[in-house]
């Protein structure tokens, strides 16, 4: 049951499992997925789903948990978190993300970025639009879920975008 | 440092992100302007400043604030103080 105590976290486990009854998956993105992983360092106040595979039923399974379409988002009267599902393909850059991460729990279901790949979504930011706020979730992410990140990943990605200098000043960052 | 660092920025942004008012920010890039080493361009009614890469000593300025300003996390945290991603219109912050 979604209520004002709940995380973000929370109510991503039951839009998602929700989603999956009528196989419907989707993949918690963007400052969300930072949040997730690192939520005592960031805040996302939206939750971002890209469905990677779409069916009828969704609207329906929302509404059930409480959820409203109220213009672009999806709103519940219980939660200050909203819904927004972009649309996808699910990428970071120009580079389709084929493979998520799968978290379970009491029953439910997550799909959710890699830590790796959640580290590289915030990072884009700093690479693409020189947004150091995507810096310090980026280097969030990594302190959080340090073992879990790919840091040889993330430098050969920052260098076929050609910013090998912004992955020497994140990796400079890591505690 | 900030200019190299944010590649390009405007008094405005400059003056939020560093704690001044806008019109220091903007009286000191204008002497930077003067001076040679940042050029500007108009932006609608913005005007942008960046490094001059006319500038003689382009490449080593570059190389130099960026040395320094990736050694500076108080300045990179405020930095950090603005959104420059893209936002869906009508999505709330």
């Amino acid at each position: 049951m979604i209520g004002p105590k709940s995380t973000l976290t929370d109510v991503a486990f039951a839009v998602c499992t929700a989603l999956q009854q009528v196989s419907i998956t989707a993949v918690l993105t963007g400052g969300s997925a930072a949040t997730h992983y690192a939520p005592d360092a960031y805040q996302s106040r939206d939750l971002d789903f890209v469905l990677t595979i779409q069916a009828p039923g969704g609207a329906a399974e929302l509404r059930k948990l409480g959820f409203t379409e109220s213009g672009q988002v999806y709103r519940h009267p219980e939660s200050h978190f909203t819904l927004d599902f972009p649309r996808g393909p699910l990428a970071v850059g120009d580079e389709l993300i084929t493979e998520w991460r799968t978290e379970r729990r009491a029953g439910r279901v997550l799909h959710v970025l890699s830590p790796t790949d959640s580290c590289r979504d915030r990072l884009a930011s700093f690479l693409f639009w020189k947004d150091f706020s995507g810096l310090e979730q980026a280097l969030a992410v990594a302190a959080a879920q340090r073992r879990k990140v790919d840091l040889e990943k993330l430098e050969a990605w920052c260098r076929k975008e050609g910013h090998p200098e912004k992955f020497k000043l994140f990796k400079s960052r890591l505690p | 440092m900030a200019v190299r660092l944010l590649e390009e920025t405007w008094g405005a942004e400059l003056a939020q992100l560093l704690g001044m008012r806008i019109s220091l920010a903007q009286r000191i890039l204008s002497s930077f302007e003067r001076e040679g080493a940042l050029l500007s361009r108009m932006v609608g009614r913005s005007r942008i400043f960046l490094l001059d890469s006319r500038y003689p000593a382009a490449k080593e300025l570059s190389a130099l604030l960026w040395k320094l300003g990736s050694a500076d996390v108080v300045l990179q945290q405020k930095l950090a103080g603005r959104r420059r991603r893209p936002r869906r219109a009508g999505k709330a912050l």
